[in-house]
């Protein structure tokens, strides 16, 4: 009777295989289908149509046509053509952006891994700490800005501070020099909360036999930070190094937020919003963010490559 | 079930373990034990910490403070505790409206932010885990191309393909100005969630699967009744970690759904007129607006943290 059931087992495993197999495969797809269709749609098409675009012109009925013969990088010849001329808004647009790669990279994310490795090595507060510096991650940036600009201003304490010391605060978001200023500061003050807790997240996985081995060999804290530290978090270190180099393009509401009225300040981000939110002429914002994205990734990929190169990975 | 005074006293119970805990480790542990100038170095950067701790906590007890004074007295009292303590503020708050933000009310913006950040969490969520388990425990056709294609897109910066995805967006999709076509743009299973369950899924044992497939259990059953009640933690914590994001996101809103104002859209175009009628009314409204979104961290705050610094870095 077993090796009946047995034999008919074995006869019906093959179709058996095959029918879990279909079933395998219909889950597979119905799981992906979702995701590959957006992903397809809302990247790759994007994206392509991004390039598309840019080589169209725009027609006052509100449609686009191709751009040929002399004028087929019209779109392109505009933007070398601002980057040439004074008067434009351009170059303090690229400047304004460069700028976001100064203070991310070279202000904001030194303070944090300082600040980090104090947290990391448990001073009092250590805890309390933390949690003060993941704040500004979840409070909309506009009331950030918000508060930030009123605390600052006229009305604000800080403000008053500041006129009482002769420094008018109800310029402060007026002009070129000072809301630049402005608005670095408040990126410096509102993003170190961000680095601070991705750096610690990385130096809390440091092995406690490698701090124990420098704890006993005596060695300083500077070199611990520098020597230890620094290569074992260097992974997390480059990460926020590269997105601060992303930064130049990516940071777009917070001048518009704090010096509305002051469009040098604006970013590459700020006019490309903008220059689409109309929703008429994308043509040139198209071409605009394809040129930036053209310059941008290969230095960006090579910066990654390159930071990976200082140390070497350590896996722990 | 337990009482919500019991749920509090436990949570405050672990709470001041946990501190007590810390305090324990800092003091006894060979480790965080420092002398001499370390200890200076470590006083002074306390103070530093403090000083910036108060920089960013002071504007809101400010605000929050002065939320309370009627219109009248803030000019004369910036600085000072409320004299005539009053909520009209918050009242006034709740009602304002202005053409501006399409006479919708603060209450009827959280309303449209909490539907477009609750389904757009939901689906999200929901296409990032079914998208990550398939890849990280199936092996299929296309499966690595699929990895490989996602990370590119992650690693390699596209600047402004904002306008082509408008026109894809009114011209082929016709979702421009729907809720549905807000929540569409944020539904993608491919980004940094997804990573972050690849790399739970792909540690996850695949005894319990084996056994429930040894049972007869198909595929569908597997995920939803073995998986998803298994990754309950990192999904939770994503869940948590996106509802924020999609709660402050200004840019999809703003462009797609102009016409019903989220609150990280109007928040901005009410600022500008209460800033001309009523600063106090203007700090009620920062109160209410911030209010959900602090509760939210104070419940998860331990989740939140721990989650963000992983789901942040795995990329």
């Amino acid at each position: 009777m077993t090796r009946i059931v047995e034999n008919v087992n074995s006869t019906n495993r093959p179709r058996r295989r095959r029918r879990f197999l279909r079933a395998s495969t219909i889950f597979i797809i119905v799981m992906l289908a979702y995701s590959v269709a957006h992903f397809l749609l809302m990247w790759v098409g994007v994206n392509f149509n991004s390039i598309l675009l840019s080589f169209k012109t725009y027609n006052r009925d509100g449609s686009y046509s191709w751009l040929s013969g002399e004028r087929f990088f019209e779109n392109f010849e505009w933007i070398f053509r601002n980057i040439g001329t004074d008067t434009s808004n351009y170059r303090s647009m690229l400047l304004s952006s460069l700028a976001f790669f100064i203070v991310s990279c070279f202000v904001t994310l030194p303070i944090s891994l300082f600040f980090s490795y104090f947290i990391f090595k448990k001073m009092l507060g250590s805890g309390f700490f933390k949690v003060i510096f993941f704040l500004p991650s979840i409070i909309p940036l506009i009331i950030l800005t918000t508060i930030y600009s009123i605390t600052v201003g006229n009305n604000g304490p800080v403000g008053q501070m500041l006129n009482a010391m002769g420094v008018n605060s109800a310029n402060l978001f007026l002009t070129h020099e000072s809301a630049s200023w402005m608005i670095w500061i408040f990126c410096v003050w509102a993003g170190i909360g961000y680095d601070v807790i991705l750096l610690t997240a990385g130096m809390s996985r440091i092995p406690r036999d490698v701090l124990e081995s420098c704890k006993m060999d005596g060695t300083p804290s500077f070199w611990e930070f520098l020597r230890i530290v620094i290569p074992l978090t260097w992974s997390t270190i480059s990460t926020l190094f590269i997105f601060g180099m992303m930064s130049v393009f990516t940071v777009f509401l917070q001048p518009f937020y704090l010096a509305p009225k002051v469009n040098t300040t604006w970013t590459i981000g700020t006019n490309i919003y903008f220059a689409s939110k109309s929703g008429r002429a994308l043509n040139a914002p198209a071409a605009m963010g394809l040129f930036y994205s053209l310059i941008g990734a290969p230095i960006i990929v090579g910066a990654r490559g390159l930071l990976n190169k200082f140390f070497g990975e350590v896996s722990y | 079930m337990a009482s919500f005074g019991y749920t509090l006293r436990k949570h405050w119970r672990k709470k001041r373990d946990d501190i007590r805990q810390a305090r324990y480790t800092r003091e006894h542990d060979v480790l965080f034990k420092r002398k001499g100038l370390t200890r200076v170095l470590f006083i002074l950067m306390f103070v530093i910490l403090i000083i910036f701790t108060i920089s960013f906590l002071f504007p809101f007890a400010w605000i929050l403070m002065n939320a309370f004074k009627p219109t009248s007295e803030f000019g004369l009292n910036m600085m000072g505790w409320p004299k005539n303590f009053t909520f009209d503020n918050f009242i006034n708050a709740f009602t304002f409206k202005d053409s501006t933000t399409q006479n919708k009310t603060i209450l009827e913006m959280l309303m449209m932010t909490v539907l477009i950040a609750g389904v757009g969490t939901l689906v999200t969520v929901f296409t990032s885990t079914a998208a990550a388990y398939v890849v990280a425990k199936y092996k299929f056709f296309g499966r690595n191309v699929i990895f490989a294609v996602v990370i590119f897109s992650l690693i390699v910066p596209i600047v402004g393909s904002l306008p082509s995805q408008m026109q894809m967006m009114k011209n082929v999709l016709h979702l421009d100005g729907t809720v549905i076509g807000c929540i569409f743009i944020y539904s993608g299973g491919f980004g940094a969630n997804f990573l972050l369950l690849y790399s739970f899924f792909k540690n996850l044992s695949w005894t319990y699967v084996e056994a429930a497939k040894v049972d007869g259990a198909n595929d569908f059953v597997i995920f939803f009744r073995i998986i998803i009640p298994m990754a309950k933690g990192p999904i939770i914590a994503i869940s948590i970690i996106q509802l924020i994001g999609l709660w402050n996101d200004y840019q999809t809103p703003a462009i797609y759904l102009p016409k019903y104002p989220t609150l990280a859209v109007g928040l901005q175009f009410l600022f500008q007129k209460m800033e001309m009628l009523s600063y106090p009314m203007m700090f009620a409204t920062i109160v209410i607006a911030i209010l959900p979104i602090l509760i939210l961290f104070a419940a998860f705050s331990k989740t939140i943290m721990e989650n963000t610094s992983v789901g942040g870095l795995k990329g």
